[in-house]
């Protein structure tokens, strides 16, 4: 129980954050003041087994959630964060505790599981020796994604089929976030494991992939620096549209684009789209990033995407497939299967309900859940020669 | 009238037309573009856009390598364009057998009868164009190539042009073959499990 206590307060406010609720909603929920819950949490105060039950119940966990220490625990000026302006305190809140979380499911996993090696880190390091300020320009921008390409033969003027199964490939782990409003895009941190957590709001598989590789810049371009702010995301942004469609490509495909007058070609620029799965908008930002169109031209192309109601949702968005992520779902499909580990069992472990986590990290409980009562795990051999 | 490909001149060939009628339909799509009603464009406007745009870039087409079957002039504002030779005239209208100067003017009704007074034998196509049609949306629809005798006012060749997408200039690499996108397995092929000494064992129960 003295663990349970010692933990208490900081659980209890990452269980209630991760849930989005302010003290006042969670002390709504259990029928109890605003400043009991502030006391919960501050250490001052302890709850009654009823009110303790009634906390686990509302936020979705289980008593075990409250015996972890908060050791290392991810801070706001760890992670990358996109629209931080414009997200809010309890939103960005949110989506830390979800990093949290996520890394304690994958230091458990860990212990059973052998991850793919990545080696980007690496990578990163060089950049950063190679760069004399922490700021880049664009062309250094676009040097560090011809050499990522490079370096993980990627080619120079190939489209990447699958944005996910290459960043997970490189040991990158990639997870979406349910249920938070398209305020925040993504968000990445580079610590034991470097991870990038999606939002599942967005609904174009083309925004979804620039999100991924915008999270990869940061992962690259950053490692050490604190970002949010509007220098590194424009690099990140900048990295991203590089790395997607890389110049050399760019100016010998765009080409068709344009007619000797300088209006757009529509159709093939769907085409372009549908070829690097990169939106619209992306190929005309990267067109007057490369110089090929002017600021009249820019302007009269978005005039004509929002004009044409492309504004959120462009032409041939469903065309182009989501892209899901499996190293996660794999590694506890491999937990059931092999160690006898179901996902009940890892919920239980982590310390929160079932439903809640799968929700979470977007895993498919119905298949592991059916067959709980068909495996069990024994102790250890050694047990039995004694 | 015939239709007959019999009349037509060799050097104009499908694929050369075709290519002029895509030039003209893409000239209608960037025009469309641009339209801008809050601007005071209006269907005039568009449709002397989308003439001067296809005119100029037939110009650039002209000078361009891969294209020197064309040759392009401007005699007093009347956009001419020559294919090997052959003078080609262009201009929109619903019926391809209308002429341009149906569009423009009214004829005296003594014109038909002097034509009868002067009447030669046989037809003649002395001038050839190609004539496009629209749909409500400004878009070219179809266009056909037509001969036009003259002196007795007629159309005497009317031959269809596909209306296709033709990269209309520079754009020689469409052909080139371009590199295929890069694919990976998933990474959970990579996933091991730890040899974990004296681990769990499983037992799945009959």
């Amino acid at each position: 129980m003295n663990t349970l206590i010692d933990n208490l307060g900081s659980r209890l406010r990452l269980a209630r954050t991760l849930r989005g609720w302010s003290q006042q909603e969670l002390a709504h929920q259990i029928s109890v003041s605003r400043q009991f819950i502030h006391q919960l949490e501050t250490g001052l105060k302890y709850p009654t087994e009823c009110v303790f039950e009634a906390i686990c119940e509302s936020l979705g966990v289980r008593t075990n959630f409250f015996k972890v220490a908060l050791v290392n625990e991810l801070t706001s000026e760890q992670c990358n964060f996109r629209k931080r302006k414009t997200t809010t305190l309890s939103l960005a809140s949110r989506v830390i505790s979800f990093g949290v979380i996520f890394e304690e499911l994958l230091n458990y996993l860990n212990t059973y599981i052998d991850f793919p090696d990545s080696d980007i880190s690496e990578f990163s390091s060089m950049i950063s020796s190679h760069s004399k300020s922490e700021t880049y320009s664009r062309q250094s921008i676009e040097d560090v994604a011809d050499h990522f390409r490079k370096e993980y033969k990627l080619g120079s003027d190939t489209p990447i089929d699958n944005l996910t199964d290459l960043i997970e490939n490189l040991g990158v782990f990639v997870t979406s976030f349910a249920g938070v409003s398209d305020k925040v895009d993504a968000l990445s941190f580079s610590r034991k494991y470097h991870v990038i957590l999606r939002n599942k709001a967005k609904e174009s598989a083309c925004r979804q992939r620039f999100d991924l590789a915008h999270e990869l810049g940061h992962i690259i371009l950053h490692q050490g620096i604190v970002t949010g702010e509007g220098a590194t995301e424009a690099e990140a942004d900048y990295f991203a549209s590089s790395f997607l469609f890389p110049r050399k490509a760019f100016v010998k495909e765009f080409n068709r684009c344009m007619t000797p007058v300088g209006s757009f070609r529509w159709k093939h620029i769907l085409e372009l789209k549908i070829r690097w799965k990169v939106s619209q908008r992306a190929i005309i930002y990267r067109a007057k990033s490369l110089g090929l169109i002017d600021s009249r031209q820019y302007r009269s192309a978005n005039v004509y995407l929002s004009g044409s109601g492309q504004a959120k949702r462009e032409l041939l968005d469903d065309q182009i497939p989501m892209e899901e992520p499996s190293l996660i779902s794999s590694s506890i499909d491999i937990l059931q299967s092999e160690v006898g580990i179901n996902f009940r069992k890892i919920s239980d472990i982590i310390g929160m309900k079932p439903d809640y986590l799968a929700e979470m990290i977007g895993f498919e409980f119905g298949a592991s859940a059916t067959t709980e009562n068909n495996v069990f795990s024994l102790p250890p051999r050694q047990m039995f020669n004694t | 009238m015939s239709t007959g490909n019999n009349l037509a001149p060799q050097e104009l060939t499908v694929d050369r037309l075709s290519a002029i009628v895509s030039v003209i339909a893409e000239a209608r799509i960037g025009a469309k573009d641009r339209n801008d009603p809050s601007f005071g464009d209006d269907a005039q406007v568009l449709g002397i856009r989308a003439y001067k745009n296809f005119t100029m870039i037939l110009e650039t087409m002209a000078s361009t390598d891969g294209y020197e079957w064309l040759k392009t002039y401007d005699r007093k504002g009347r956009f001419t364009l020559a294919i090997d030779g052959v003078n080609l005239r262009i201009w929109r209208a619903e019926d391809p057998e209308q002429s341009p100067e149906e569009k423009r003017m009214v004829l005296s009704m003594n014109v038909p009868m002097q034509r009868e007074l002067f009447a030669i034998e046989g037809e003649k196509v002395d001038r050839w164009g190609i004539v496009y049609q629209t749909d409500n949306d400004s878009s070219v629809i179809s266009a056909s190539l037509v001969g036009y005798d003259s002196y007795h006012s007629n159309v005497i060749f009317l031959q269809d042009i596909p209306v296709v997408d033709i990269p209309a200039i520079g754009l020689m690499l469409i052909n080139e073959k371009l590199p295929e996108p890069v694919k990976f397995e998933k990474a959970a092929s990579k996933l091991k499990l730890k040899n974990l000494d004296g681990g769990a064992l499983t037992l799945i129960k009959e």
